[in-house]
């Protein structure tokens, strides 16, 4: 027994068309979690203007030392891994494409994971340069911002891991679809804070 | 797999990574100038745009009952509204 | 309730009144806290960890009977996280019965977090015994090890509340524990906890014992979600109470004719 085998296939070139009744992904508990996290985070971006605000110089020159390139590149990691995951989730909601879907998810975990190998390497230069959490303010709000977020980073693989193990099977049900659905949110939501923090951290003066 | 790549996800993504390249060029050393309160205000407003698109198109909250979907709209325009205040009043 | 139909009023009653003594130790602790944290400790906001030995000293020695009494207060409260837990605890127990881990988990976390709570102003009752006797310096590492004690070691209080929250979502025993908000709740919860880490790492700032991140957001997320799971069980025990009374009565004329 499989779930939305009633899905149209959508001709080439368009979406696929929107379910008739509104419908929340994941399910509507899982949005506590997921717009608390980013919620808190808001608080960090906050707090971190406040106090740039009351030492402008300090913080524009110590974002000298930061490494843009690998901020960027970042970004286009996880959006990359993002966009996998959201072609894994169709994928997987589809009779006829479910079998694609390890493949990409395991691609859009595989992706994702050259975030960690990129974060490791970003940090030990800074490390090498002298520069820790302690240095100065501006540097402890860097380090402790995407640590935190490095940190959801690792337990958004750990759920796509997850989602891997949920893509090989043939038949979902209910709940999987919608646990599927919901670590792919998770995952984006990882991407979204990301999307706020290299700008906040590294491009704004 | 075709029709399941040109989708508008994918043509978000395009625009996400496009749309990062330009914050990217703005935000680099020589583009600021004597400029860089205004282009501080770009790229945030830029980063509240590629926000609500991961929101809307790859969280899927465009398909969601309107009551999920406004949370999140609200966000962003509060986010924004944050960010530009902290940047500049700070 | 199967289990309802075979009990007498009383044992309802019982079982209803035992929950509601656990639930309830939830709201007074929260209010023995306040009053001893707050109001006679004076400790919140915190003090500055960048506060040197004398200041920190001084803290003690000029408000002592202030602080001695709130930490007796304290230290009775801390002692109501046990009933507390475990009247949730009890509630998880019901939907594992075959394998308890959820429960076994919290029992586990309840008492460690009690242990850890306990000494934390056992440390600040000794940082208030002879204030006068010790190097200043003596006194803030007592400090400090307090603060630790309430902050730092937020990890079993996360697993509790990841214990719980699995237990809500993964429950496939037909019975509900919570409604599944509540679950998510308890993961986001855990979360806010997490950051309490940091305050190892900075001694100014909002990462330090007295920010907005290492003293706030902890210590707000923890008692909100005391207050919120004490308001759970005692809705649930009620709304079970008066299923089960109702059932007994209508019961009870079929089987006395």
């Amino acid at each position: 027994m499989s779930v939305f085998g009633a899905v149209a296939i959508p001709r080439r070139g368009t979406a696929p068309s929107p379910p008739a009744r509104a419908h929340v992904p994941g399910e509507p508990g899982l949005w506590i979690v997921l717009f608390g996290d980013i919620a808190v985070f808001t608080i960090l971006f906050v707090v971190y203007l406040a106090h740039r605000g009351e030492n402008a110089e300090l913080f524009a020159h110590s974002q000298q030392a930061l490494n843009r390139t690998f901020g960027a590149v970042n970004t286009l990691v996880l959006l990359s891994s993002s966009l996998l995951i959201v072609l894994a989730v169709r994928a997987y909601r589809s009779d006829q494409r479910r079998h694609l879907t390890p493949r990409l998810a395991i691609a859009g975990m595989a992706v994702g994971s050259c975030f960690v190998a990129i974060k490791i390497v970003e940090y030990h230069e800074m490390v090498a340069a002298g520069i820790t959490p302690s240095t100065n303010e501006f540097y402890m709000y860097y380090f402790v911002l995407t640590g935190l977020h490095l940190f959801h980073v690792t337990v958004g693989l750990i759920v796509l891991l997850v989602l891997v193990g949920l893509a090989r099977n043939t038949s979902p049900t209910l709940a999987n679809v919608a646990f599927f659905e919901g670590g792919a949110c998770f995952w984006h939501m990882v991407d979204l804070l990301w999307i706020i923090i290299f700008p906040l951290l590294f491009l704004v003066r | 797999m075709k029709s399941l790549v040109r989708t508008d996800a994918s043509r978000v993504w395009l625009i996400l990574i496009v749309l990062t390249v330009v914050s990217w060029t703005l935000g680099a050393d020589h583009a600021f100038g004597t400029h860089h309160v205004p282009t501080s205000l770009v790229i945030i407003a830029v980063a509240i745009f590629k926000i609500r698109l991961i929101g809307m198109y790859f969280m899927e909250l465009r398909d969601a009952p309107l009551a999920l979907r406004n949370v999140f709209e609200s966000y962003c325009i509060v986010l924004l509204a944050l960010l530009t205040g902290m940047y500049l009043l700070a | 309730m199967s289990n309802g139909q075979a009990m007498t009023r009383k044992q309802l009653d019982s079982l209803r009144a035992r929950q509601l003594l656990t639930a309830w130790s939830g709201p007074v602790l929260v209010v023995l806290f306040f009053l001893g944290l707050v109001t006679f400790m004076d400790f919140v906001p915190p003090p500055s960890p960048m506060n040197s030995g004398e200041v920190t000293a001084a803290l003690y020695r000029d408000h002592l009977l202030s602080m001695r009494v709130g930490i007796v207060l304290c230290s009775f409260a801390v002692a109501l996280l046990a009933p507390w837990g475990a009247s949730i605890a009890a509630r998880t127990r019901r939907t594992e019965t075959r394998f308890p881990v959820f429960t076994y988990t919290q029992l586990g976390c309840i008492g460690t977090g009690l242990m850890v709570a306990v000494l934390c102003f056992l440390i600040w009752a000794i940082a208030a015994f002879r204030p006068d006797d010790l190097a200043p310096e003596t006194t803030r590492m007592l400090h400090d090890l307090g603060w630790f004690l309430f902050l730092f070691d937020v990890p079993p209080f996360m697993v509790w509340m990841i214990a719980i929250g699995l237990a809500i979502l993964m429950n496939q025993s037909g019975r509900q524990l919570f409604p599944r908000w509540a679950g998510y709740f308890c993961i986001w919860i855990a979360v806010c906890e997490a950051p309490a880490v940091l305050i190892l790492f900075f001694k100014t700032g909002p990462f330090a014992y007295n920010g907005l991140v290492g003293f706030w957001l902890p210590t707000v997320a923890f008692f909100a979600w005391v207050i919120v799971f004490t308001w759970l069980v005692i809705r649930d025990v009620n709304a079970e109470h008066a299923e089960a009374v109702v059932a007994t009565t209508s019961a009870q004329p079929a089987a006395a004719a």
